[in-house]
């Protein structure tokens, strides 16, 4: 039997399966409440409890990172908070019980941080219901988890983050979750694990009974159940290979990627949130070429302040070490909602209010967003990205604000850094036809292939009557690379690739050959496109053999003669 | 029993790390600490609480102390104030 998922970390993996249920209703329903002092008892003990399995959490060497270490401590922390140690006991004091205490409280907190402008207790919100969730498993006699045996796939509606980020690395293969979102916490710390990862995966214990051995192939987004001895042998294959290719990888992540004639290409790492840092360094990512500050904005209901993007570009800035860190600004609209912004339905929002668009017509939010970072550039070296560029007056309005921005900093007293640079993200064929004029106005230029594919080909690529057309070998979208990559280095500035054609195996010869200066993926395809960078000559592709193709099957069958 | 009011003097007011550099040391120590800021008043043990106050830079907080050791306790606390943290 097949089942589908969204694919969120790649890789295959075979194992047996364990399901994870936490369903705190049924418990709740079914629970027995004792008198005001037996209630504060149990929560006592409750707490406890809970107390010693962090402490043996974090005494444990179960390979726990920083930033995992820093979400279990935080946990320690409120789990033993004054404040909230008081309301509990208050409310269970008053008649309740002791699970209802844990819950009102955790809620009255939960409200009492929403009114507050601060990005630590936003955050703290949902660690609140995590630690009232461990309070609440030892009230409730819910067991804590533990894995079952050795190489798990694990399978759950949702799991809560301080319960993936205490699962071991050893032991667990893969993760299917039921929940749609790539974004949330508990994804961002799988990836962090490096746990082949699907979501969206609908998986239940009468399709495949606990114990029994799958197949996850995270690559194209299938899952065998039942699968056949010889499907097994295949795949047991596949991932000994897999682990084998990764750990040679890995022990040259941090070499630099340099061709055979000695030139050298940066490879950085696209970014959502300062917690992806930690793998881009581990990966020998050098900086990060796109930083996509979307995830704020989309993440909430409001605004985020100057101080929470601060906070976020800091630490991005910081942990890059002296390397480049490119901010791009806020790349919203589109297929790109956000609650925070009332945007309004569009008839075509790929042509219509997104990205650069919104933040010249709002102001406010836009110098927000580029005090933060220019702020954030005393902590390392930073650049501001542009996306959605067509015009002129988009580049010098914005460098007219952070002329402002600049002004309105040394005014407070706020320092910011001096030499922010300014680059654009290349993604219309505005920006291409124009790019010899920009590249006069910045400091860099960064191709966005996803969109320059999408725009210069006038194609949806959701829309699955026509997405054969959406092809990055199309001799259109090659010969408009080479043009932004000619004008950039004319005008004398440096040009980077961020779009999914920068981690392409495939096109990696031919960005060589154009003289592509940074590419920029995410993390975890870094150490093989270095590997291929040092295996390659700069010059081994023929540019003008490149040019000269009408067709796109010329472009990608000359290329496949570099793969063998 | 000691009280003074100082007025906060670092940049990102009293966030997530003075506030755990507050309750760790209070949480260590005998005498009762007070915090008020506005309407709004936090045990000096809960970092949860000293942080929602939200106090601001410039913000006025009064600082309350009693306690057998609360000459060392306030002596510290008001060093902490004074000094913005050790953050700027």
């Amino acid at each position: 039997m097949l089942v589908r998922g969204n694919v969120v970390v790649e890789g295959v993996a075979t194992g047996k399966i364990q399901f994870l249920h936490m369903d705190y209703e049924e418990h709740l329903r079914t629970y027995t409440a004792g008198d005001t002092e037996t209630e504060k008892e149990k929560y006592q003990q409750a707490l406890e409890l809970a107390s010693k399995d962090l402490e043996r959490l974090l005494a444990s060497d179960e390979g726990l990172s920083e930033s995992e270490r820093g979400i279990m401590e935080a946990h320690q922390m409120l789990l033993e908070d004054v404040a909230f140690v008081e309301a509990i006991t208050e409310y269970a004091g008053s008649g309740m019980s002791a699970p209802k205490a844990v819950l009102q409280a955790v809620d009255d907190f939960k409200t009492m941080f929403d009114a507050i402008d601060d990005p630590y207790l936003r955050e703290r919100q949902n660690d609140m219901v995590d630690v009232g969730n461990r309070l609440l498993r030892k009230l409730l006699n819910i067991p804590e988890f533990s894995i079952e045996g050795e190489d798990v796939i694990l399978c759950a509606k949702d799991i809560e983050p301080s319960i993936m980020a205490g699962l071991p690395e050893k032991k667990v293969k893969a993760v299917l979750l039921e929940s749609g979102s790539k974004t949330s916490h508990t994804v961002i710390i799988a990836k962090s694990k490096g746990f082949v990862t699907m979501v969206g995966v609908e998986l239940n214990s009468e399709m495949a009974a606990q114990g029994e051995e799958i197949i996850v192939d995270a690559v194209k987004g299938e899952i065998f159940l039942q699968p056949s001895a010889e499907q097994l042998k295949d795949f047991r294959k596949q991932v000994e290979q897999q682990e084998e290719e990764h750990a040679y990888l890995m022990e040259r992540a941090q070499l630099p990627a340099c061709t055979r004639d000695g030139k050298e290409v940066l490879v950085a790492a696209n970014i959502s949130s300062p917690e992806d840092m930690e793998k881009a360094c581990e990966y020998g990512c050098q900086g990060v070429g796109l930083f996509r500050t979307e995830f704020f904005f989309m993440a909430s209901s409001r605004l985020p302040s100057e101080e929470e993007q601060f906070q976020a570009y800091k630490s991005v800035a910081e942990q890059a070490k002296g390397d480049l860190c490119v901010i791009r600004t806020l790349d919203i609209g589109g297929d790109k909602h956000c609650d925070c912004l009332q945007l309004e339905e569009e008839e075509n929002p790929f042509l219509g209010f997104r990205a650069i668009r919104i933040c010249l017509q709002s102001k406010d939010m836009f110098k927000t967003q580029i005090r933060a970072i220019l702020r954030a550039g005393v902590y390392g070296k930073v650049g501001i990205m542009i996306p959605m560029v067509t015009m002129l007056s988009e580049i010098t309005e914005t460098r007219k604000l952070i002329e402002e921005a600049k002004v309105e900093l040394q005014a407070e007293r706020i320092p910011y850094g001096e030499d922010v640079l300014v680059g654009i993200m290349v993604e219309t064929p505005a920006s291409v036809i124009m790019a010899p004029v920009f590249a006069k106005y910045v400091d860099f230029f960064s191709i966005g292939t996803n969109d320059l594919v999408q725009y210069t080909l006038a194609v949806d690529r959701g829309n699955q009557t026509v997405n054969y057309l959406y092809d990055y070998f199309n001799p259109a979208v090659v010969q408009s690379i080479h043009r932004v990559v000619t004008a950039a280095h004319e005008a004398g500035i440096w040009v980077g690739m961020c779009g999914e054609m920068a981690g392409d195996r495939l096109a990696l010869p031919f960005l060589l050959a154009v003289g592509m200066d940074e590419l920029s993926m995410s993390a975890s395809q870094a150490p093989g496109v270095k590997e291929q960078i040092r295996s390659l000559e700069s010059g081994q592709c023929s540019l003008e053999k490149i040019l000269q193709c009408s067709e796109t099957e010329e472009v990608r069958s000359y290329l496949k003669e570099f793969l063998k | 029993m000691k009280t003074a009011t100082y007025t906060v003097k670092n940049t990102l007011g009293i966030h997530a790390r003075p506030a755990a550099d507050i309750a760790r040391f209070v949480g260590k120590h005998k005498s009762e600490v007070t915090l008020t800021c506005g309407s709004k008043k936090a045990s000096g043990k809960s970092v949860l609480m000293i942080t929602a106050m939200g106090a601001k830079k410039d913000a006025e907080v009064t600082l309350t102390v009693s306690g057998e050791d609360e000459e060392e306790v306030f002596a510290h606390l008001e060093d902490m104030f004074e000094h913005g943290f050790y953050e700027d």
